[in-house]
Parts: structure tokens; C-alpha cells; sequence
């Protein structure tokens, strides 16, 4: 099956992947920050499902 | 060559950026475009990790912005008709069901299988009718190719998305796969017309125990499927397979994948005589937790798989990627020599590669890197950080008597009465109350070094105060401290006890936009020094009331943490349960006479197969009991479980032998009392009086006619009245007021029963 890419292209494919650059990465400015009071603050429309707020974890 | 790929990789960014797009959108203060960007950016990134790692094909169709079966909802547009969504679905009507609207609820949730992932349940009915919404899936797909990769497409396989979907009672879901099949064929000619390498469709519901009929549909859904399509892989996992080897190798798909991890002996009802023309996907790499692959081991396995199927060997993690954090290397402050011990998703994919590397060049070729890689399961499989000898020899000492109480329940009632003189249906609470925006702000400065710990302790203590005195205004029985100093139930104690570690970017996906970080337990579980007893104790000495001591339970402490895999979990309970023992005699040394013990998790455990759970279940109910045991008659222990079907699991329940269970009832009316009363539950019960989910306060004739429900199938004498769950997520006007009518209706019936 060989559908391998080159493996130059894998390095650079990986380095620019990997690359920690805040301005390189557009997702840079998506980067979750926890809120200032950080715990589950759920708003209403979160909890719903089979399960109660015990297990209906996160944040 | 040997094909390597995966089944899915996590969607919502190392950093959670999904998370901050997708909330941020639902706020307004980023457009759809600016969304679907996000979406782009981060499938862009998997598949350049995915290509990087020299997988034979990206994986599409794993992304979604809430839930990636509600995708498959949207994309066959199968909306319920009561959204009122006109035309095929779009992202606004997507988040719509997601989330509900001011006229609908939501799509309901559930679990999927026995991960902490919970999807949206598609609603069918006779009136179900299926078409391709070509908005969905092939944008992303065209992604991808314009992108220059090689793509293999996953979607839910037609009877797993039928299975998982809710419908009326008495109605059959299995009657609209008729329906159903020519969409998805439809579909599989438009992927194989693009190109498309491969079609992997999802059918984990074959771990299950499957009707006949369900098992029956198979070779119609995937003879409707295949002809059309590009090659089909069939990917099971979660459990074994074996026992539909037959069916599996007679389906014309062109490769099946199987779980290795999970049942690794289900090989062998496979490989011997596996059809000439299907590749076999062996799932060797563990997709649902964090530790590093014994390569060494996994390649044992792998060559003489090898050596019988040639290039139709292809090798993958077991499941998708989906249940495991994203990146290691963002952690910074983990302890070097346990981080090296654990691989999240992009160090998985690197296992991958390297074990592509190996079967395809010979070992000699990767001979460094399997060393290396070897030497690190031997610093973790001899490391004395992961071995207390105390712990072992203390589970190993575990007689039966440890685990029963010393005397049955009717006798320690009537001592437990004669200490705590409760009045008839006695009232209480779950055990948090409001985690107000003050208790937040003072736990983030106590986190960020701002606020000594002293000065962090008096604020606590503070609140602490205010509880136990509106508690005591409102007139409850056994009041609780409402946990002001607790951040989360499992991380709170787990900071506490050795043998866990913490990660600061470790957070697989929940549900929606929702992350959980799990502690991981890395080695033996002990509990240096009391965790929860000085300020149990502090909220005794402000009240004549009991004071009810508050502790999450062994299999809570083990279910929702990402759990060592070099004992078996079995063990590490009862390590669990030996350190909450501990907890749970020094609260009773320190006075407390009532002490909760909550396990929402119990069914968490339950196997796939019904056939396993009398194992699990034996183990998991001694677990209990040994946490609980170490008090005298007089101590009452309770526990709490969520809303769940208890009925199936009734006996275990009972064997739990707590004094007191509370549970969530109220949204089903109480309904789930007629099991308990079938059954003859021998113990108290407090079924949930009002749905804590909600701000809105229950009007007295609500709770009135719900308590006389209970009433009718638990005897007086042993009933008790209680909100459904802790109060944490409610603020205080609506908590006030609601306890306020729970104590009023409890008042009243009591005056009735004399």
C-alpha cells in the first residue's frame, strides 16, 4: 500500500506542527484560558442528559 | 508494508482551543466563519500530525464542534421535527439540539459505552426519514485532498447510529435501516468518486450482548454499503468480537478492525484462517489511557501476525484517539520521571511510526528507539515510586470481616437513632451548597499564591459558618459543611493521597465544549494524613445538629482518573478503599456521627458484557464496604448515586449495605422507587425530592405529591428528604427557597403521619 510521504516532508510537516511560535500557530489566540473564578460554572443549557451534575463534569 | 492509521484523533486542540472558539461563538463574540476557521485550522494540524508520524492515510470525519454523532445526525438530516428546523441542517440548527432553545430541551445525552464521552441521543420514529445533507462531512473531506492527503473517512457505522438513537416505547429503530442504508450509500459512491482511500465505519455496539436480529441486519446494511464504496474497514472496539468471528469474516468489508487491548485474546478466533482478501486492523496501542506502549510486547504479538497476513496487517491504537489528552510536551511541570512513562495522542501516534518502522525495516533498523523505548517500561516496571510495600501487605491482610459491618442494619439503626434522635422523615442535603463567586475568587488566589493559607483557611471557615447557620434557619436534620474548600470530588482527594499525579494540560472531551482533566494514578494508593476531618470537625463544633462528614468513594476515585494499567483495578480500589477507610474512622473519631460516602460511579464499572458484571460487581461492592466498615454501630454511613437504572444492579446496591442512600428520583417521578420496593431494599432511602439541575423552586403541592409517591413504596419509618444532588452549580436565593419547601412539605407529612 505505500502512500508514504516523503520523509523530508513528514520533518517539516512535523516541526511546523510542533512549532510553539505564538504568531506562526493561528490558533495561537484560541488557547483556552481559565477563568479568573475557575470551576464548573455551568450555565443552565449544560445540564441536561441522564446524568446529574455529579457526572456531568468539566469545565 | 504494513498500514498504520488511526481511528480518530482528539478534536478540541492541546490547548482546548475548540473550547474557547466554539463558547465564544455561543456568546457572539465570534462569527461562523471565524468558527469554522478554527475548525479548519485544528483538523489542518491533526492531519499534518497524522502525516508526520507517516500514517498511510489521515483519519477524517472524527472532528465535530459538539459531538461527532450529532454529526452524523445532521449529515443524514434526521433533525427531530419538533426544532422546527427548515431545510437541511446548519451549524445554528446543529447548536440548537446541542443546547436546546426557549422552546425545546436538548437532544437528551448519554455515555458512550463505558468512556467519560457522552453524545447527543439522535430521536427517531416511525416517522424517521433520512437524506444526505452534503453541508456536513464533504466540506471537511475536500479539506483534507485540497490539503494533498491520502483520506480514510470515518463515520458511525448504520447500526451503531441506529442502536444509540432514542424512540418511542414499542417502536422497533431496526425497521428504519431500510431507510436508512441508501444514504449512507449514497454517501459511499460520492467518497469513492473523490478519491477517498478507505471508509471506516464504526460498530463498537458488536461488543455488546446484540440481539439476534440486530446481529442478523449486518451482511443487508454492509451488502447495501460496500458495492459503491471505497474500500470498507469495520472498526470495532471496546471489547471482544469474538464470538461473531463467523459473521465478521463473511461481511464484504475490506478490513476489520479489532481491540487488542481491551481482548487481546480474540486474535486467536480471528487471524488463523482471516480471509485472503481483508486486511486486519489490530488495535495495539491503548486509546483510552495515557501510558506508553510496551512496544517490545505489542511487536511479539505483531509478527507472527505479520508473518500469516503479509500487507494486510495494518496496526492502530485500539479506539479513537478521542478518550486521551493531546500533547505531552506542553507539560511543564510534571515530575520528568512519570512523564516519561506516558504517551498522550501525538506521542501515541509517534508509537505508531515507530512500530510501522519496525515491522517494515526489520528491528535492527529502529534498534535506538526501541531501547529507548524499552528502557522506559523498565524505569516504570521497577520504579519503588509506583510500590508501597505497607499498601500491598495491607490489601494482602484484607480478611472478609474488614469488609462487614459488626452488626446487621436493623440493629445499628436503632443505635444509630438512640446517638442522633432524628424526628420522622428526617431532612438533609447531598452535601456541597453554592460555590459563590467569592469562594472561586478566594480559591484562584489561594492557587496563584495570592492569598496566604492562613487567610485562605478563615475565608473557608467563613463560608462554612454561613452554611451550617442557614442550615440551621431552615430547620434541615443532619446538615452538611457544604464543601466551600472543594474544587472537584475526585481531584480534591486525589491531591491528598499519594500515588496520584496532576497535569496541567491532560483534558479529553466530556461532552460539547466541556473538558475533563483526570488525576492519574501512577502507584500505590495511601493516605498520609486526614484530608477532610478538620474542617468536619470545625463545622460540628458550630452546630447541636449532626454534622454529616462528606468523602468520594473508592470506585468515584477510580473511574474518574486515568488509572495505572500495571495492576489490575481491582487492586488499586481496594488500595482506594483502605485510605478512605482510614478518613472515614478518624471522622468518627472526631465526632462525626454521619458520614457520607458517594459513589455516582458504581455503573461506571459495569462491563460491556452482562455476563462479566458479577465479577466487577463483587469486587466493586467489597471495595465499599471496606470504606465504610471501620465504625461502630452507632456511626451511620450514607451514600449517594445520580440518576441511573439502579434496577438490573438492585442486589449490589443492597450489598452495599450503607445505611442511608440517597438518590436523584425526581425527574423521573419517582419511578425509580418501584424497583426499590420490588426488590424489598432493606436499608433508608432519600429519594431526590426536586431537581437541583434547574433554578426553579418547586411549588409545595409538587414536592407534596412527589413525597407521597415515595411514600407509598418505602415505609415511613425508613424514608428520608433530600434534594436529587449537591447544590454547588445553584445560587443561594433559589437554594434557600427551594430547602425552604422541602422542609415545609417534610414537616407537613410528618404532622400527617402522627
Amino acid at each position: 500500500m505505500g502512500f508514504g510521504y516523503a520523509r523530508r516532508r513528514h520533518d517539516a510537516a512535523k516541526d511546523a506542527s510542533r512549532d510553539d511560535s505564538r504568531e506562526a500557530d493561528p490558533l495561537a489566540r484560541f488557547a483556552y484560558v481559565e477563568p479568573e473564578e475557575s470551576i464548573a460554572n455551568e450555565s443552565a443549557e449544560h445540564r441536561h442528559g441522564e446524568n446529574c451534575s455529579c457526572n456531568l463534569r468539566g469545565e | 508494508m504494513s498500514h498504520a492509521h488511526i481511528l480518530g484523533f482528539p478534536r478540541i486542540g492541546a490547548r482546548r482551543e475548540l473550547k474557547t472558539a466554539v463558547e465564544a461563538h455561543w456568546k457572539g463574540q465570534l462569527d461562523e466563519a471565524g468558527l469554522r476557521a478554527v475548525g479548519r485550522d485544528l483538523r489542518a494540524r491533526h492531519w499534518a500530525l497524522q502525516q508526520a508520524a507517516g500514517l498511510d492515510c489521515v483519519t477524517v470525519g472524527d472532528f465535530a464542534f459538539y459531538d461527532h454523532l450529532h454529526n452524523a445526525t445532521a449529515l443524514f438530516s434526521a433533525a427531530p421535527a419538533r426544532f422546527g428546523l427548515q431545510g437541511p441542517v446548519d451549524l445554528a440548527g446543529y447548536f440548537a439540539m446541542a443546547r436546546g432553545t426557549a422552546a425545546q430541551p436538548a437532544l437528551a445525552m448519554k455515555k458512550w459505552f463505558d468512556t467519560n464521552y457522552h453524545y447527543l441521543v439522535a430521536e427517531l420514529d416511525a416517522g424517521s426519514t433520512f437524506r444526505l445533507n452534503r453541508d456536513w462531512l464533504l466540506p471537511e473531506l475536500q479539506g483534507a485532498l485540497a490539503a494533498g492527503h491520502r483520506a480514510k473517512v470515518v463515520l458511525p457505522g448504520p447500526l451503531t447510529w441506529l442502536w444509540q438513537a432514542s424512540a418511542p416505547a414499542g417502536f422497533d429503530k431496526l425497521s428504519l435501516l431500510p431507510r436508512l442504508l441508501p444514504v449512507y450509500a449514497e454517501l459511499a459512491a460520492e467518497l469513492r468518486a473523490l478519491g477517498v482511500a478507505w471508509l471506516q465505519l464504526d460498530e463498537p455496539i458488536l461488543s455488546l450482548d446484540l440481539p439476534a436480529e440486530w446481529l442478523a441486519a449486518y451482511p443487508q446494511a454492509y451488502g447495501a454499503i460496500a458495492p459503491a464504496a471505497p474500500p470498507v474497514l469495520l472498526a470495532t472496539y471496546f471489547g471482544s468480537v469474538a464470538e461473531h468471528a463467523a459473521l465478521l469474516k463473511s461481511l464484504p468489508v475490506a478490513a476489520l478492525h479489532l481491540d487488542l487491548v481491551r481482548a487481546p485474546r480474540q486474535l486467536e478466533a480471528f487471524l488463523p484462517d482471516w480471509p485472503q482478501d481483508k486486511a486486519l486492523s489490530l488495535g495495539v496501542i491503548d486509546g483510552r489511557n495515557l501510558w506508553r506502549t510496551d512496544l517490545a510486547r505489542v511487536l511479539a504479538l505483531l509478527h507472527p501476525a505479520k508473518a500469516l497476513l503479509g500487507e494486510r496487517l495494518w496496526i492502530a491504537p485500539s479506539c479513537s484517539l478521542l478518550h486521551v489528552p493531546t500533547d505531552l510536551a506542553l507539560e511543564e511541570k510534571l515530575d520528568p520521571t512519570l512523564k516519561s512513562w506516558m504517551a498522550f495522542a501525538v506521542q501515541k501516534l509517534d508509537e505508531l511510526s515507530l512500530l510501522k518502522r519496525a515491522l517494515e525495516q526489520g528491528e535492527p533498523a529502529v534498534w535506538r528507539e526501541l531501547q529507548a523505548a524499552a528502557q522506559v517500561i523498565e524505569s516504570r516496571r521497577n520504579a519503588p515510586s509506583t510500590r508501597r510495600e505497607a499498601v500491598r501487605a495491607r490489601v494482602a491482610a484484607l480478611q472478609p470481616a474488614d469488609a462487614e459491618r459488626s452488626a446487621p442494619f436493623a440493629q445499628r439503626i436503632a443505635a444509630q437513632q438512640a446517638v442522633l434522635n432524628l424526628p420522622k422523615l428526617p431532612t438533609t442535603t447531598i452535601g456541597s451548597f453554592p460555590q459563590t463567586a467569592e469562594i472561586r475568587a478566594a480559591r484562584a488566589a489561594f492557587k496563584a499564591g495570592k492569598l496566604g493559607e492562613a487567610d485562605y483557611t478563615a475565608a473557608m471557615k467563613a463560608e462554612i459558618k454561613l452554611c451550617v447557620d442557614k442550615q440551621e434557619q431552615l430547620g434541615i436534620d443532619v446538615l452538611v459543611h457544604g464543601e466551600p474548600e472543594r474544587n472537584d470530588m475526585v481531584e480534591y482527594f486525589g491531591e491528598q493521597m499519594d500515588g496520584y499525579t496532576f497535569t496541567q494540560f491532560g483534558w479529553v472531551q466530556s461532552y460539547g465544549s466541556r473538558c475533563v482533566k483526570p488525576p492519574v494514578i501512577y502507584g500505590d494508593v495511601s493516605r498520609p494524613t486526614p484530608m477532610t476531618v478538620e474542617w468536619s470537625r470545625y463545622a460540628q463544633t458550630l452546630t447541636a445538629k449532626p454534622m454529616k462528614g462528606m468523602l468520594s468513594g473508592p470506585l468515584t476515585m477510580l473511574f474518574w482518573s486515568f488509572v495505572r494499567d500495571d495492576l489490575p483495578k481491582r487492586d488499586v480500589a481496594l488500595q482506594l478503599a483502605l485510605a478512605l477507610r482510614d478518613e472515614v474512622v478518624d471522622l468518627e473519631a472526631a465526632g462525626i456521627k454521619v458520614i457520607q460516602i458517594d459513589e455516582p460511579t458504581i455503573r461506571e464499572g459495569l462491563p460491556l458484557k452482562k455476563a462479566d458484571w458479577p465479577a466487577y460487581l463483587d469486587w466493586a461492592v467489597q471495595a465499599f464496604r471496606i470504606t465504610a466498615s471501620g465504625v461502630r454501630d452507632e456511626t451511620q454511613i450514607h451514600t449517594h448515586m445520580c440518576y441511573s437504572e439502579f434496577n438490573d444492579i438492585l442486589p449490589s446496591i443492597a450489598a452495599l449495605d450503607a445505611d442511608v442512600i440517597t438518590i436523584e428520583t425526581s425527574r423521573a417521578r419517582m419511578k425509580l422507587l418501584d424497583g426499590f420496593a420490588e426488590f424489598k431494599y432493606p436499608n433508608d432511602i432519600g429519594p431526590g425530592l426536586y431537581d437541583i439541575h434547574s433554578p426553579r423552586v418547586p411549588a409545595q403541592d409538587e414536592m407534596k405529591d412527589l413525597l407521597q409517591r415515595a411514600l407509598k413504596v418505602v415505609p415511613a419509618e425508613r424514608l428520608w428528604v433530600n434534594p436529587d444532588c449537591g447544590l454547588k452549580t445553584r445560587g443561594w436565593p433559589e437554594t434557600e427557597a427551594a430547602l425552604q419547601v422541602m422542609v415545609a412539605t417534610a414537616r407537613e407529612a410528618r404532622q400527617a403521619l402522627g
